[in-house]
């Protein structure tokens, strides 16, 4: 069991490698594809890849079915949690606003409150999102009004809304 | 593979969630991530070494399996959370589209439930608040932390050959 665990602790490991060929390859033939949905298709070849190498180092030694059905659903958390967070931690150089501002600092070193405005101010982070949002097909444009196109952003956020509210956050928007 | 450790894994987890449900109804943090660190990290550590203390025959490779599901769900749930935390404003306009169904919205509309300040004032206020970013007269730079934390997002970005995020 020991080498089935090295092989899932080195899960983001395996997703960064994917996502570095998939990100390398989309360079070099010009794909136009979002990098979120580039980061996905990665860590779903690295669930194939990790399968395999389960396969290799522990299921084919197992005996019972029971045993290999914990094991899959084992993994499948232990994957699925791990490479989540690397999902989420390469989604924040995407979208999230406070590495955006830092960034803008990085490279400034340093700026008035009106520069950091001008260069990612209300204005600009609703353009960026609204076009996120279609080019994810999670939103449509048509006829100058934006419509509902695909529903998974808007089941996390009703679970997001839900779950500020078991919290104690107060009601928000949609909720 | 021994179902006691999914299951074991997956009851460690939940009770630290309850944990934090809790301790978020009788006195919310002031700093959450450390609190949620501590909340999902300290039960898993006290568990994994009382286990051991108590029944000396369990195998340490059962215990880091125990511990494995737990933190790699731990993870998961502590990158989610700032998303219930505070308004995202994706989640923001996709909710809010969805209420307008099925006319939608158009793009003054959604920029009218918006409060500019929220959206970029306030972020910054955050960053000043925790140390990330401070004042020098009028301008504003990055502090040693700030620095120390923006330049591992920077790297991953670099090293996969992509240029900066659109924010």
């Amino acid at each position: 069991m020991t080498a089935y665990l090295v092989v899932l602790v080195l899960t983001p490991l395996w997703v960064f490698w994917l996502h570095w060929i998939a990100a390398h390859v989309g360079h070099y033939k010009n794909f136009k594809f979002p990098p979120l949905l580039v980061a996905a298709g990665a860590i779903i070849l690295a669930y194939l890849l990790v399968g395999i190498l389960a396969w290799q180092v522990y299921f084919r030694r197992l005996d019972s079915l029971a045993d290999v059905v914990c094991a899959v659903i084992y993994g499948t958390l232990v994957f699925g949690g791990l490479a989540f967070s690397y999902f989420q931690c390469f989604g924040m150089t995407e979208t999230a606003r406070r590495i955006h501002i830092l960034r803008a600092l990085d490279a400034n070193h340093i700026m008035t409150f009106d520069e950091l405005r001008a260069e990612y101010g209300a204005d600009t982070m609703l353009t960026v999102r609204l076009s996120r949002m279609v080019e994810l097909n999670q939103l449509e444009l048509r006829d100058g009004r934006y419509r509902v196109k695909k529903r998974l952003i808007l089941r996390i956020g009703k679970a997001m809304a839900f779950w500020a509210k078991v919290l104690g956050f107060a009601e928000r928007t949609g909720a | 593979m021994k179902p006691y450790i999914l299951l074991v894994g997956m009851s460690l987890f939940f009770v630290c969630l309850v944990l934090h449900v809790v301790a978020w109804h009788v006195r919310r943090p002031k700093r959450h991530a450390t609190a949620l660190l501590a909340i999902f990290l300290i039960p898993c550590a006290v568990f994994v070494l009382a286990s051991k203390g108590l029944c000396p025959d369990l195998p340490w490779p059962d215990l880091f399996a125990i511990a494995l599901l737990h933190v790699a769900l731990s993870f998961a749930y502590i990158q989610i959370y700032p998303a219930s935390q505070a308004d995202s404003p994706s989640l923001k306009m996709i909710m809010l589209v969805d209420k307008a169904m099925p006319q939608g919205l158009t793009e003054a509309e959604i920029r009218a439930q918006f409060d500019p300040n929220d959206l970029f004032d306030a972020r910054i206020h955050d960053l000043l608040g925790a140390g990330l970013v401070q004042r020098q007269g009028e301008r504003l730079a990055l502090t040693r932390s700030g620095e120390s934390l923006i330049k591992p997002f920077l790297l991953l970005r670099k090293v996969l050959g992509l240029p900066a995020g659109k924010g």
